[in-house]
């Protein structure tokens, strides 16, 4: 009995004016943006090669160890199509240096500040809105349209229980959503696939698989929702004006609330305060560095040059001042090793406190399935924040490689080739240097084993029990929801 | 008549269960903003006195050791929180709010994060603005969608035109009845939540935050005709309740989602600007080209004697480096600058941007307050130099050879801190604001009147049966 009161609305559903608008929306909505957000990641494919290849450039021109100081760029995730999250929020790259930390701008650098102000757009935004009110408008006469119409008497005046009424009309609700979901998402993949530079491995592809799963379990949340005042309510206008208000609390009341509450409740430190602190630690370091080696000599006969990643190296310069300088980096490296590390704890305390108050609003948010979905999507998309972690992670791995690297090069950082590119054995008594015909001669060093940077998307299998639980959650929420309505619906009066 | 039917309208929006829940869910919106408004506003100007006092004494201690470092180092200007910004916060949040300067040039400008947390999606606080644009937009909307198509479906309209009213008085009555009742509601919150900002005594409720938040009613006002006329217009186009609501939906979506996310990708695609990794390059270029040319011992430092040769010319490359790093830079500020412009252009489509870019004039906030300190600290950096140069010229010991960067060749004698030249930012007059906001208006006035008018002609022709 339920799979004939499921068909036949799903039937009488399909045939609706609101189910094809939605449809077209959703389809069309999907046509017109997926190629422009398949050209934005080619852009953002583009510029972070481009990036790459021109840090790679560099690294050729390198002639002394200390002006190693690459950067490391995130690539850009091609999923962000689907849940963009903060993919494009959060910063791209990280200055590798030694003694400073690299610093990981939160603000994404390179396009006009200006246009921040602006949200953004993917295919979670597409679902999110127009699928979520057209779910409310399938199901917000279910019950009290029939009411209405009188035609609910008529079904209950036979042998059919209530909750097979219910069952069979939300199941009827589902089969007709997942039409526009299933074209919505096959639509964005067909054009995705056109692109040439756009490539979906096979962790891609489970990755979208379980985004569409929970975008069917997002769609019933919100189909159970409109079911629920349908069964409250005994008119349908009704009904559909408290379903229409549950939204608008939903999708922009509750996440605008959340994060303003999460301010308010808990404040973070000014990003100045902590920009202070670095600033002490470093100076500290300098003085530091200062005293130690404040016996030895900085002037004399010597020659500068800028070099690869705009870092200054000597030429040339006298012997005595060369066992100075030899001297002097020995002593003060190690200081600013120290340094760099108190400074990735300072850092490491302010990001937490942000990430501490970007989790409270989450945790507030959710009571909104719509923001609950978002974060999903973004999860699942390799967009959260919890990306932007594995990228932190990975540069402070990749610094502490690059030091020992050029620790082990230049022997604790005392050879000449850490500062200069001339050797020990050029040195003659009363030379003179030619400084144009030296920088001329000399070559760049060898980096080929110098590791080089490398940041793939977090593991799946890492993120799934944090993506697991807040599926379980929204599976939750969709009991919930259905249980109130089954609750309301027994003790409808259908007159 | 109107009157008739203005009043009974009324009556029935009233006792409505629509206004109930949003006239309860505006209240909460408003109390609870206005509260976390006032407890945020108080930290972030402990923040910000805290941050000019230190800023001050910097400039005490670097004005009374040396006057070249004064005028050479980098310093910057943060914009105080804003006051008023219970009504409007204009997403200052996300503006570049810190600028870059120094006696010899503006550098620039940044998005200085402050207080806020990168990590957390753009968001919109719970202001006045807010409240209006999303959820009464919203709500005037759900008052008019079907003042005519459900009124055709109970066949109550058939009755009215049956008498000697002309439709335009119908027509009128039911817009002008909205329009109220959305008001009602508006207003209601706006004098609650001035009580709380007033009673609470952490921020000033001027004479000029009381013209402001006039302004703010005005544009209310025709912010919430212009929904109201589309909601008629929705209303009048279809025959069946259902559909207008499904059409005036969509248009909301429209106007609240689909344009504001779509404008950041109108802004890169059709109005596209290089990319900042490609004006550094270039900046780089010019700069080894200088460089390169420049006469032999410009790049050496070594002796602290003054009048040494060597200095003047290294004095003449970097302010030749500067220059030219900044003529780059700020033909890229101006690319910036229309981008963003013609970006809000595209997005006037939407009344809902529109009153937000009202907003902006009336409380003096966001772009239109960017570009008066953009172009101040412009004059004001022209009069600091002129300070320096001043002081520079009474100094006998100064080759007087002006190095943006070091204190070598100019003056290092201590200048009184008092006479110092300080920036501080001067609120935009009402000249001002309005010159910003006029060609809002008339766009705003001429969007009501086409919205309306294509509904009466419609309506002139609408079917009662």
């Amino acid at each position: 009995m339920i799979w004939k009161i499921a068909k036949k609305e799903f039937l009488l559903n399909l045939m609706t004016f609101k189910f094809a608008v939605g449809t077209i929306i959703c389809v069309v909505l999907t046509a017109v943006f997926m190629p422009i957000l398949a050209k934005d990641y080619q852009r953002r494919l583009e510029d972070y090669n481009e990036n790459v290849a021109a840090n790679e450039a560099e690294l050729r021109k390198v002639k002394v160890y200390k002006n190693i100081t690459p950067t490391a760029y995130r690539p850009p995730n091609v999923l962000s199509v689907f849940g963009e999250g903060l993919e494009k929020q959060l910063g791209q790259s990280a200055r590798i240096e030694l003694g400073g930390v690299s610093e990981i701008s939160a603000t994404s650098t390179g396009g006009n500040p200006f246009l921040s102000i602006f949200p953004t757009l993917d295919v979670t935004l597409i679902l999110k809105v127009v699928m979520s009110i057209l779910a409310l408008l399938v199901a917000y006469n279910t019950i009290s349209g029939e009411r209405e119409q009188g035609t609910l008497k008529l079904i209950l005046s036979g042998t059919i229980a209530r909750y097979q009424v219910l069952l069979g009309k939300l199941l009827a609700g589902l089969v007709t959503l997942i039409v526009p979901v299933t074209s919505a998402f096959i639509m964005g993949l067909l054009i995705l696939q056109y692109f040439p530079m756009v490539s979906l491995a096979g962790a891609d592809w489970t990755r979208i698989g379980l985004m569409y799963l929970v975008s069917l379990i997002f769609i019933s949340v919100m189909y159970n929702v409109g079911l629920l005042f349908s069964c409250l309510m005994r008119r349908a206008s009704i009904s559909l004006v408290l379903g229409l208000f549950a939204w608008v609390v939903f999708v922009v009341v509750i996440p605008n609330g959340s994060v303003y509450l999460a301010n308010y409740l808990r404040p973070i430190e000014a990003k100045e305060k902590m920009d202070a602190q670095v600033r002490d630690l470093r100076e500290q370091a300098n003085n530091e560095i200062q005293d130690l080696t404040k016996t030895l000599r900085t002037g004399g006969n010597q020659g500068f040059a800028m070099g690869a990643f705009r870092g200054i190296f000597i030429v040339y310069c006298e012997k005595a001042l060369m066992d100075d300088y030899k001297k002097e980096y020995t002593l003060s490296e190690p200081v600013k090793l120290k340094c760099a590390d108190k400074i990735f704890e300072v850092q490491q305390q302010y990001l937490s406190g942000l990430m501490k108050q970007k989790h409270l609003a989450r945790t507030i948010a959710q009571i909104s399935p719509i923001t609950l979905y978002e974060s999903l999507m973004s999860a699942l998309a390799g967009t959260d924040l919890a990306s932007f972690e594995h990228f932190r992670n990975r540069v402070k791995l990749h610094t502490n490689e690059v030091i020992e690297y050029i620790r082990s090069e230049t022997d604790n950082f005392s050879l000449p080739s850490y500062f200069t590119q001339c050797k020990e054995e050029d040195y003659e008594e009363g030379k003179k240097w030619d400084y144009d015909k030296l920088l001329e001669q000399s070559s760049p060093l060898n980096l080929q084993d110098l590791p080089r940077f490398s940041c793939g998307p977090e593991r799946l299998t890492k993120a799934l029990p944090r993506i697991t639980t807040h599926i379980l959650l929204l599976v939750f929420i969709n009991a919930i929801f259905f249980t109130l309505s089954f609750v309301a619906f027994l003790k409808y009066d259908v007159r | 008549m109107l009157k008739t039917i203005i009043i009974k309208e009324l009556q029935n929006n009233l006792y409505s269960l629509r206004f109930h829940i949003s006239f309860l869910l505006c209240i909460v919106i408003f109390v609870v903003g206005t509260i976390a408004f006032l407890k945020n506003q108080d930290a972030k100007m402990q923040e910000y006195s805290k941050y000019r006092a230190e800023f001050k004494n910097q400039l005490r201690q670097t004005a009374e050791s040396n006057a070249s470092r004064l005028a050479a180092n980098e310093r910057a200007f943060i914009w105080r929180p804003r006051a008023n910004a219970f009504i409007s916060d204009c997403k200052e949040n996300y503006f570049p709010n810190r600028f870059n300067y120094s006696a010899y040039n503006v550098f620039g400008f940044e998005v200085g994060r402050g207080g806020t947390n990168p990590f957390l999606n753009t968001f919109q606080e719970l202001n006045w603005s807010f409240i209006v644009s999303v959820v009464l937009s919203f709500t005037v909307l759900l008052f008019t969608f079907d003042t005519i198509s459900g009124e055709k479906e109970t066949g109550a309209l058939a009755l009215v035109l049956s008498n000697s009213i002309p439709r335009a008085t119908v027509l009128l009555g039911k817009y002008i009845s909205a329009i109220i009742t959305t008001m009602v509601m508006a207003v209601f919150g706006i004098v609650l939540s001035i009580l709380i900002v007033i009673f609470s005594r952490k921020v000033d409720f001027t004479f000029t935050t009381l013209i402001e938040t006039l302004g703010f009613l005005l544009i209310i006002f025709l912010f919430v005709s212009c929904m109201a006329a589309i909601g008629t217009l929705s209303s009048v186009i279809a025959h069946k309740s259902n559909i207008s609501l499904l059409l005036s939906l969509t248009f909301w979506l429209v106007f609240v989602v689909i344009v504001p996310n779509t404008a950041i990708f109108w802004a890169n695609k059709v109005f596209s600007i290089e990319h900042a990794d490609t004006i550094g390059r270039k900046i780089n270029t010019a700069d080894q080209e200088l460089r390169r040319n420049a006469p032999a011992g410009s790049d050496t430092s070594s002796s602290g004697f003054p009048f040494l040769p060597e200095h003047k010319l290294r004095a003449e490359l970097t302010m030749k480096r500067m220059n030219s790093e900044m003529a780059i830079r700020n033909s890229y500020f101006q690319d910036m600058f229309r981008q963003l412009e013609r970006t809000r252009l595209v997005s006037l489509i939407s009344p809902i941007a529109l009153f937000d870019y009202m907003n902006e004039a009336v409380v003096g906030g966001g772009y239109a307050r960017f570009k008066k300190i953009w172009t101040d600290l412009h004059g004001y950096q022209v009069q600091f130099l002129q300070f320096f140069k001043t002081i520079d010229a009474a100094d006998p010991d100064s080759p007087h050879w002006y190095n943006p960067w070091e204190d070598l060749s100019t003056t290092k004698k201590a200048v009184a801190f008092e006479q110092v030249p300080v920036f501080e930012e001067k609120p935009l007059s009402f000249a001002e604001r309005f010159s910003f906001l006029r060609n809002y208006l008339v766009v705003m006035i001429f969007y009501i009147a086409a919205v309306f008018s294509l509904t009466f002609v419609s309506f002139l022709g609408y079917d009662v049966r």
